[in-house]
């Protein structure tokens, strides 16, 4: 669905090297900190900026050959751009309707109203959370067959957070062969609902993995000095100095877990990765 | 495209206050000027105008990047700018010539001006269009309303001047056999050279727009 190869993008204070990959069926995160790319990486995949070096393929296509009927396929949501605020959800439809010759008027108007979405008022009297349910409900109300979506939970509650992934759990039942390629910033959000996760930081790829992988495998190990310099070392990826000797990120639990059982092991979390992965020591 | 039309007419429909306002001067205008054809350059400038607002509509907050992830190719919205400002800009020309012809009839003023100047005005709205829709693509909203208060201000005088001009070489006119096939002829070069400029225009406007980022 998606191929990014050592897409290159450079800008005065911030240059983007990225290789990445959305398989048909698949959901994949892009996880970093806020300025770590991710947008950047959304524009240059929808053509919206022009790469410095690089390939792009989107949809089994080279990007210049992406043509609108082509575009018809993509249902996009970004965090910052949407239609314009003077114009009503009322005024959306008839537009939605002209773009996308397989819009889904009942199914976006159900949606409207199970959301509470007023359709006289202007989009931008909207509140955060409206204008982000908005966003996702635009993008995906056309049976598109690839998703992109720049962080469509930023602003949201709790509640509205569970709705709107489950929406999109529901759009990829419906179809094996759909994809959606999501990022955030709040990596939890994206725990419960992608297949693999990669990590941005400054424009870099520096980690891609299976979600279950890396809840399952991905552990701290918390050591004493003592233990840390008896350790094998060849699986720890960062590791951070700490008051009481040494944090280390390994993904490889089993083996320090059956050779090392003196060693405590912690469970992972996607953000204590990220800080890990960012802030940690190569070795 | 006529979804961008839409949207674009949509934007438009939440304006109508703006749109009934301007329709409001121009009647008055028209119902108590000396000069009845003087409406019809303010209101098709203002009408062809409209179109550079929806550029900023569409500019606002970033609205270009969801615009064009939107199945709408660059060229296209290029081409749509200019067809809403042909149909704005000629629709109110249209309308302000018909009523400033009525207005100068029942004024008692001389028609064949005010249809000399209706005529020669289309010409002028294309030009118009030609340098704005560039120049606000360009440059957008802030800066290109810049543009069009010095494009606006270049404009009134040479209007003014040809205007004069024309007018002059009108009574040379006058006095040979064929004066009405001269004025027809003008016209249709001012028609032509409009049409040439427009498309010139076009071809700058659809180069901008393919260069830029978003």
């Amino acid at each position: 669905m998606v191929k990014l190869e050592q897409l290159q993008k450079h800008y005065n204070t911030f240059s983007l090297d990225c290789t990445l990959q959305v398989p048909p069926g698949r959901i994949t995160g892009l996880v970093g900190q806020n300025g770590a790319g991710k947008t950047t990486v959304f524009k240059a995949l929808l053509g919206l900026i022009r790469p410095d070096g690089g390939s792009i393929q989107l949809l089994g296509k080279p990007l210049e050959q992406i043509h609108q009927e082509d575009r018809q396929q993509l249902g996009v949501a970004w965090s910052d751009s949407g239609f314009s605020g003077y114009l009503t959800v009322e005024n959306i439809i008839p537009i939605l309707e002209q773009l996308y010759s397989r819009f889904d008027k009942p199914f976006f108007v159900e949606q409207l109203q199970k959301w509470e979405l007023p359709i006289h008022k202007r989009i931008k009297e909207f509140s955060t959370g409206m204008k982000a349910k908005l966003k996702t409900l635009i993008a995906i109300s056309h049976h598109a067959k690839l998703l992109i979506l720049d962080e469509p939970t930023a602003g949201l509650d709790v509640v509205a957070r569970d709705e709107l992934l489950d929406l999109l759990r529901d759009y990829m039942q419906q179809d094996d062969s759909r994809s959606i390629l999501i990022s955030s910033h709040i990596s939890s959000d994206l725990e419960s609902i992608c297949d693999d996760i990669y990590m941005i930081d400054q424009g870099r790829i520096v980690l891609h993995e299976d979600t279950d992988i890396l809840l399952g495998d991905y552990v701290f190990l918390k050591m004493s000095p003592e233990q840390y310099e008896q350790v094998d070392k060849q699986y720890l990826l960062r590791c951070q100095k700490e008051s009481y000797g040494y944090c280390c990120l390994t993904n490889q639990r089993q083996f320090y877990q059956e050779n090392y059982p003196a060693v405590v092991i912690e469970k992972s979390s996607i953000d204590k990765v990220i800080t890990m992965i960012i802030r940690g020591e190569r070795l | 495209m006529k979804g961008l039309l839409c949207k674009d007419f949509m934007l438009l429909k939440e304006q109508k206050f703006s749109l009934l306002l301007i329709f409001a001067i121009a009647l008055g205008m028209t119902a108590f000027s000396a000069s009845p054809s003087f409406v019809i350059g303010y209101f098709s400038f203002i009408g062809g105008s409209f179109t550079l607002s929806t550029i900023s509509y569409d500019e606002a907050d970033n609205g270009n990047a969801f615009l064009f992830s939107l199945p709408i190719s660059r060229k296209e919205y290029t081409r749509e700018k200019y067809l809403l400002g042909l149909t704005l800009g000629g629709g109110c020309w249209l309308f302000s010539s018909v009523f400033a012809v009525l207005a100068g009839f029942l004024q008692g003023h001389d028609i064949s001006d005010i249809f000399f100047t209706a005529v020669f005005m289309f010409p002028s709205l294309l030009v118009l269009l030609s340098i704005m829709l560039p120049l606000h693509l360009k440059f957008g909203g802030e800066k290109g309303r810049t543009a069009i208060i010095i494009v606006m201000g270049i404009l009134f005088f040479t209007i003014l001047s040809v205007g004069k001009v024309l007018q002059a070489a009108q009574i040379q006119l006058s006095f040979p056999s064929t004066p009405a096939a001269n004025g027809v002829v003008v016209l249709l070069a001012f028609l032509l050279a409009g049409l040439c400029v427009l498309l010139l225009s076009y071809q700058i406007s659809a180069a901008i727009m393919k260069r830029k980022e978003f």
